[in-house]
């Protein structure tokens, strides 16, 4: 497999990973702000919005990494 | 620190001209011209057809056969022409009377030998149209002889009232967040509309470029740079509670620092409206990459599935901007700090 090949690969595979990345990241958020929301209702307005604040933050990063993978694919990066 | 901000004003609006005008210096010359619809040639393209790879090099203005990732790249990367919504490009080439292009004003802004040139793009007419929606939306929707806004007007006194209290007063105080107010209101509401504007088929969004975003997190930088107070200035160049052996680490640490939070700002912009138009385009390129039309049925309402994610996301990402540009001004104007 020559040079082409790997940088596909490489686009493919870190895609994959940034994501695996992203879920685990915002699953945790999920997990902590539903167990909130059930311990005080009162307060689920405030943690509706941190949650959502903190997973925006979070998709930010990861859509880096899915910019770089995009940028490995192009005709500029691969010949 | 600047007392007039007419000056600051002008200042920063002649920073985003500047780099919003900016070419991307793409040699342009060698691929041909795609169009912002691409969806609706594609399906001209197969009705007269064969399938071939090559794209063609005549005035039939680019046919591509086959939809693939260069093609998504180009397409991203491509504002070269004015083109916004073109109805002439429905036309099939079969009926189109011989000598009549469907492109009839085409400007040509990019040289042979793709140097930056400073010039009108798409997504500077875009930009152009949505402020002009934008005044509209606020002159309009404004009613001078009412006290509480209805319609319209309602709307946007939700978003402005949640905008000043929830994230400018919240983060800088009501005396500092006077000061800010206008700029993070406007960073919101363009912002928005520029998201928004781009979910229409056959408009353009001028945040999935990253020259447009750039040029609004350069706006913040500007902003938090000149209106950095001591402290701020103190706590990059001398941070307190660091031994002095340490500091030639620190010092180009937090001046890397002060660089990576705009760009940040910007990447996370750009990327999330990329993100959700590549996915839109994945999904109806499926239907033309399997030639047949049946794909459509479960292609189609995956695409509208996510033009909705698209809409929430266009929404929060604007919030966002607005949020984390505030936060840093914050920290760069904050006072009597408690050392």
């Amino acid at each position: 497999m020559d040079a082409v090949g790997y940088a596909y690969l490489g686009a493919g595979i870190g895609a994959g990973l940034v994501t695996i990345g992203a879920g685990l990241g915002i699953g945790k958020i999920t997990a902590a702000a539903a167990e909130a929301t059930g311990r005080q209702p009162e307060a689920t307005n405030e943690i509706r919005t941190t949650a959502l604040i903190m997973s925006a933050l979070i998709e930010g990063v990861a859509l880096f990494a899915a910019v770089t993978c995009f940028l490995l694919q192009t005709k500029e990066a691969v010949n | 620190m600047i007392k007039n901000h007419y000056l600051y004003i002008v200042v920063i609006f002649i920073t985003f001209l500047a780099i919003v005008l900016g070419g991307d210096g793409h040699s342009s010359n060698d691929e041909n011209e795609t169009h912002s619809t691409i969806i609706s040639h594609e399906i001209l393209n197969e009705t007269h057809h064969e399938t071939t790879h090559d794209t063609h090099k005549d005035d039939t203005h680019g046919h591509y056969s086959s939809v693939d990732g260069k093609l998504i790249m180009q397409h991203m990367t491509d504002d070269r022409i004015f083109e916004i919504f073109n109805p002439l490009i429905l036309i099939p080439t079969s009926i189109l009377p011989k000598g009549w292009s469907t492109h009839p004003i085409e400007i040509s802004i990019y040289p042979e030998n793709g140097k930056p040139y400073f010039g009108i793009n798409k997504i500077v007419v875009m930009m152009w149209i949505n402020v002009i929606a934008l005044i509209l939306f606020f002159t309009i929707g404004f009613n001078k002889k009412k006290k509480v806004q209805s319609g319209f007007g309602n709307l946007l006194e939700l978003l402005i009232v949640f905008i000043r209290d929830e994230v400018v007063y919240e983060n800088l105080g009501v005396k500092q967040g006077k000061k800010f107010l206008p700029l993070i209101l406007t960073f919101f509401f363009f912002i928005l509309v520029m998201n928004l504007f781009g979910l229409i088929p056959g408009l353009a969004t001028p945040t999935a470029n990253i020259n447009v975003t750039a040029a609004l997190a350069i706006i913040t930088m500007i902003t938090y740079i000149l209106h950095g107070n001591k402290d701020f200035w103190k706590h990059i160049f001398a941070t307190p509670g660091v031994p002095l052996w340490l500091l030639p680490i620190m010092i180009p640490v937090e001046l890397l620092g002060l660089f990576t939070k705009p760009f940040a700002l910007a990447v996370r912009l750009f990327a999330n409206m990329n993100a959700g138009h590549i996915v839109i385009f994945a999904f109806l390129g499926i239907i033309i990459n399997m030639k047949s039309y049946w794909v459509a049925i479960g292609s189609v309402p995956m695409a509208i599935a996510i033009n909705m994610l698209e809409i929430f996301v266009s929404f929060l990402q604007a919030y966002v901007f607005s949020l984390l540009s505030t936060i840093f001004i914050s920290i760069a104007v904050e006072e009597h700090e408690a050392h």
